[in-house]
């Protein structure tokens, strides 16, 4: 009697939050897959049922998809080391306790506490041709010649992109290995350092194993949020994303056939193809990064 | 003690606040509301609040609301979808007009057209230009009514030309001749708003190929004729376009700039010309340094070429009457009160720009940015106005992306006209999309 009591009592806990995650999660999803299905303008009621159309036309027949999966993975393939291994590097010394370690971790924070939209509009100035930044400081020591409209050229626009992405999202993974370093009792370095291990092999078999859980969210996280990727891409390149959609991204392109071009149900069917790509990259990963876990 | 005087004061705020609410519901009972929706750009609102406010002085029983932002069609399409529009809009560019149109959403004008203009005794639709209005036709009927004017052509430096005693070039083989003379200065002799290329299209590659291929080459490519696209005309367009950025014509770095990054660069003297509609002065009106004087031109011509030398790019900004607002009779009066020839000639002297309206801008005295274009318009043979772009939104992308690979150095001419033919060629495949003629 009281077991029953206890599970009416979880489940009266549970419900609001079941029913409210299937309203505005569950159900708006299963709808997704559903309007994928048909050709909608997104202007009216009227939609024409056209079966996996949409599905056949940006898989087989949309170069413009393969170019913005492509760019996706460009952003994908360029955080992940750079996060991994200067992520892991500063984390690392700031646990250490260096001087001023506490002021360096708000620093490292400070990108991800402004908002998108200005920190792509900041660093559109800096690439800015004419008074930005970056040309400024090429000029000062020298290097004029390497002065470029960073942004309009298609060999540095992507890449001056993902630049900002990393700048932006670094101090989000800097603290999330920070926490996890912090979280590893002192003890075992001890023990290390007894033992004698340099500061290489107690960071690569004390830390790293240690911390293999939170590096596993770390790397998922990145992933959902490489192939996720559009406020930062639709600020700075904005408009055509890029001359010759060279910063295109998947969300990008998404948002410009639902909302410019009036092709909803082929923007969704975009949309379910980037949540089955995010869920397979990131089942992957997990795959990948299967390891037995220490327990401490 | 003190604790009660915060209830009062609390008290007396929170009635002032729902007396407040209360007086004004009460003034608005018994009127009927009228909802008027407009895309906030350089223009603002605030004439048509004017307008709104002059209306009502005539129609005491009427009370206009006029709302509006710089992204307001995110905000209009979910109400068309849900049948809840406002009275009377204009949704702005990013907003799939012909696409609503297609849908049964907009309101025939037809019957309105017919009544009595405001402040003329001539019919509504006599009122506009006719290439204009015609251009809001679906189907043998009206649907979208042009409202205020932009054309479009280049802008040049004044002072500057003065300075140099140069002559701003009338064909393609003197603005060559003058390119290489403002090179020579250091100044850059064009710059372009590399981050929207319509800007480029309406500004270089269309009005060439309409100069080489007459305005049937450019009417053939938005009627979606096989093979307009990369026709000889729209080839040797490219190719001019080419041979301006070999030779270095373009300002460097202009293809990552946006459209006021750009103007930026050509009212502080940095490049001599640049292609921008007649809304270029109400833009950059807070950045212009006193003493600039510049001046429109039509894009230099191409000697020998079939294109009659007046043609002029002229692109309304149009409204539309949603046909599940609630009051078509008074929106469609309003509209009229609006476009009428004395609010016309309002709007051009309070907005710096130009109107649909006929007559209107003869009536006023003309800022002096103004003057030229309009004459451009007064004396044109023949207008062209992108109109592709709103009828079949995919191919915006699709040759505003080849027109920047093309400027960027990426695209050969004749892969750029290719890319574009082949927009041309998915559109024309593609049965679902309502197609138009011109």
């Amino acid at each position: 009697m009281r077991k029953r009591d206890q599970q009416l009592t979880i489940i009266a806990f549970l419900a609001p939050a079941v029913i409210l995650y299937a309203i505005f999660f569950l159900f708006p999803m299963a709808q997704a897959f559903y309007i994928a299905l048909f050709r909608w303008r997104g202007l009216s009621t009227n939609k024409e049922f056209v079966g996996l159309q949409n599905f056949r036309t940006l898989l087989l027949e949309d170069p413009i998809f393969w170019k913005a999966l492509s760019h996706n993975l460009v952003f994908l393939g360029i955080s992940l080391p750079v996060v991994l291994i200067v992520g892991l590097f500063v984390s690392y010394a700031l646990s250490r306790k260096v001087w001023g370690a506490s002021m360096y971790r708000a620093v490292y924070l400070f990108p991800n506490m402004i908002s998108v939209v200005a920190v792509a509009v900041l660093w559109s100035f800096v690439y800015n041709m004419q008074f930005g930044l970056l040309n400024s400081f090429l000029k000062a020591i020298g290097l004029e010649r390497y002065a470029t409209g960073w942004l309009g050229e298609p060999s540095t626009a992507l890449p001056a992109v993902v630049v900002v992405s990393i700048w932006y999202s670094l101090g989000f993974y800097i603290v999330l290995f920070l926490a996890g370093m912090q979280s590893i009792p002192t003890s075992f370095y001890e023990a290390a350092a007894i033992d004698g291990a340099t500061h290489w092999q107690s960071f690569r078999h004390v830390t790293i194993p240690l911390l293999w859980e939170i590096l596993k969210l770390g790397v998922i996280y990145l992933v959902i949020h490489t192939l996720n990727i559009f406020g930062l891409v639709y600020v700075i390149t904005c408009g055509q994303c890029g001359p010759n959609y060279h910063t295109e991204t998947m969300l990008t392109y998404l948002y410009r056939l639902a909302f410019t071009e009036s092709n909803y149900g082929y923007a969704t069917a975009l949309g379910v193809v980037a949540f089955l790509l995010i869920l397979g990259f990131a089942l992957i990963s997990l795959r990948l990064m299967k390891r037995e876990a220490v327990e401490f | 003690m003190r604790r009660t005087l915060y209830i009062l004061a609390f008290v007396v705020l929170i009635s002032l606040v729902i007396g407040g609410c209360g007086k004004k519901q009460a003034k608005e009972e018994g009127k009927i509301v009228i909802e008027v929706a407009s895309f906030q750009g350089g223009f603002g609102l605030d004439f048509f609040e004017y307008a709104a406010r002059e209306y009502e002085k005539l129609h005491p029983n009427v009370k206009i609301k006029v709302w509006g932002n710089p992204r307001i069609w995110e905000q209009l399409r979910p109400r068309f979808v849900k049948g809840n529009p406002p009275d009377l809009t204009w949704p702005g560019w990013g907003m799939d007009v012909w696409g609503l149109v297609a849908e049964g959403k907009v309101l025939e004008m037809d019957k309105y057209l017919e009544t009595k203009a405001y402040g003329q005794n001539v019919k509504w639709k006599d009122t506009f230009y006719p290439d204009l209005l015609e251009k809001g036709k679906y189907n043998g009927h009206y649907y979208i009514i042009p409202y205020n004017l932009n054309i479009t052509g280049w802008w040049y430096n004044v002072n500057m030309f003065k300075k140099h005693g140069w002559t701003p070039p009338k064909t393609y083989d003197e603005l060559l001749v003058l390119c290489e003379k403002i090179k020579k200065a250091g100044i850059a002799p064009l710059t372009y708003q590399g981050k929207y290329q319509a800007y480029t299209l309406r500004g270089f590659l269309i009005p060439w190929a309409i100069s080489i291929g007459g305005l049937q080459a450019y009417k053939d490519a938005q009627n979606l004729k096989p093979g307009a696209w990369n026709s000889p005309a729209f080839l040797k367009a490219a190719e001019m376009i080419a041979e301006l950025r070999d030779r270095g014509y373009f300002q460097k770095g202009a293809m990552g700039m946006s459209h006021t990054e750009a103007q930026m660069e050509f009212i502080l003297g940095r490049a001599a010309m640049i292609p921008c509609g007649t809304w270029l002065g109400s833009e950059m009106k807070n950045q212009i340094p006193p003493g600039f004087k510049m001046d429109f031109i039509n894009p230099p011509v191409v000697k020998g070429g079939k294109g009659d030398p007046s043609i002029v790019s002229a692109g309304p900004e149009s409204w539309i009457i949603p046909k599940e607002g609630k009051h078509h009779d008074i929106a469609a009066d309003f509209f009229k009160f609006m476009s009428s020839i004395d609010m016309a000639k309002k709007f051009i002297v309070q907005k710096n720009t130009l109107m649909s309206i006929k007559g209107a801008a003869e009536q006023v005295k003309l800022p002096p940015d103004l003057v030229s274009a309009a004459k451009c318009m007064r004396e044109a043979k023949a207008t062209w106005d992108m109109d592709f772009e709103q009828w079949y939104p995919s191919m915006k992308a699709a040759t505003e992306s080849a027109m920047g690979a093309l400027l960027s150095g990426e695209m050969t001419p004749k892969q750029c006209v290719d890319a574009m033919e082949a927009a041309a060629e998915k559109v024309r495949k593609d049965k679902s999309i309502p197609k138009h003629k011109i």
